[in-house]
């Protein structure tokens, strides 16, 4: 048998096995099917599938008692759960873990451009890396020239100079 | 266990849930009579076999726990329906994993299903169970949610993932085959 072209009829059909539903399409399609043996063969193949598929046999009362009574939960609680929160949340976390990678490069910056300064022996800088001992006798012969020929610096403290004491014979 | 109480069956599912909210123990029965069927019927259209009690009592306990998140955009009917095909899809997965080197037994799909069996003992209704085996997974799922549960087109592409036009185009292909197989 051809199917009948009126689809919005053929779409309610399924609806039309129970008897509750009663809009106004759903009065239409009734009255179409009165006169329609297409779809009448259709709803009844439809019938027959619902009877062929009864369901499995449930525990209904088993199933009810499972189910908690109900908990209100917090409003906070729910916002938290919202996939706005979330994101929030994400690009708040991402946001200062970027503060914290960039000041840990800025430290890391910092300690290395005072490692390159002493490396290069600034003058008038300490050298913090290296010690005497790596000098050479060169080295230390140009260091020493250098060390006297740097001006005295007068200390501002006031020293006490201890004299020997002198016989008359000046001995 | 609360007995379900008749004067709540003429109730809305929505009415039901704010007495249920308000402490009527009965009210959750009576979504429980009124939508069990159904999740077990779409858990069989969906290829499931063992421990559907189990899966719908699951169903209707992750429901009622995460109510305050149904904003009743779609039916609870719907909203149950997306809640257990998550289950399903879980454990379809995991069964996977678990049997993947395990042999299926003769007799694994007889049990909870003998009580079945006599139900569609008669001829008619075992060839239409033949003919529904013949379809996609896709095409079962829709033609059975729309025959068994009436739902809309809208409903039934929310709840397989598709779109409202597809859903329609896999109903109509289903019933094409369905009474090709049983005029053959």
């Amino acid at each position: 048998m051809r199917d009948c072209d009126n689809a919005d009829v053929r779409d309610l059909l399924p609806e039309l096995l129970d008897d509750s539903r009663d809009g106004d399409a759903h009065r239409a399609a009734r009255a179409h099917l009165a006169g329609c043996d297409a779809c009448q063969a259709e709803l009844a193949l439809l019938g027959a599938v619902r009877g062929a598929l009864p369901g499995p046999r449930l525990d209904v009362a088993r199933i009810a008692a499972a189910i908690p009574p109900y908990r209100a939960v917090p409003a906070w609680s729910r916002a938290a759960r919202s996939p706005a929160f979330r994101i929030a949340a994400g690009f708040v976390f991402m946001v200062g873990l970027a503060a914290v990678v960039q000041q840990v490069g800025k430290e890391q910056s910092r300690r290395d451009s005072l490692a390159v300064a002493s490396a290069s022996g600034g003058s008038g800088e300490l050298a913090l890396g290296a010690s005497l001992s790596d000098l050479s006798d060169a080295d230390l012969q140009a260091l020493l020239v250098d060390l006297g020929g740097l001006e005295a610096v007068t200390s501002t403290d006031e020293d006490v100079i201890v004299l020997p004491a002198l016989d008359r014979n000046g001995v | 266990m609360t007995a379900p109480d008749p004067r709540l069956d003429d109730l809305g599912d929505q009415e039901l849930i704010a007495r249920w909210k308000g402490g009527d123990q009965r009210a959750a029965t009576t979504l429980v009579a009124r939508h069990a069927a159904s999740l077990a019927r779409f858990a069989v259209s969906f290829g499931e076999h063992d421990e559907i009690d189990e899966l719908v009592q699951d169903t209707f306990v992750r429901a009622f726990a995460a109510i305050d998140s149904f904003r009743g955009e779609s039916s609870f009917r719907t909203w149950l329906f997306t809640i257990e095909r998550r289950l399903l899809l879980d454990r379809q997965r995991s069964a996977k994993r678990r049997d993947r080197a395990v042999e299926i037994r003769e007799d694994s799909a007889a049990t909870e299903f003998d009580a079945l069996d006599d139900l569609v003992a008669a001829e008619s209704a075992v060839k239409v169970r033949r003919a529904l085996d013949r379809l996609t997974p896709t095409q079962r799922q829709v033609f059975l949610l729309r025959v068994n549960d009436g739902l809309s087109y809208r409903d039934i592409a929310e709840m397989v993932k598709t779109t409202e036009g597809a859903a329609r185009v896999h109903y109509h292909h289903a019933i094409r085959t369905v009474r090709e197989l049983l005029d053959a």
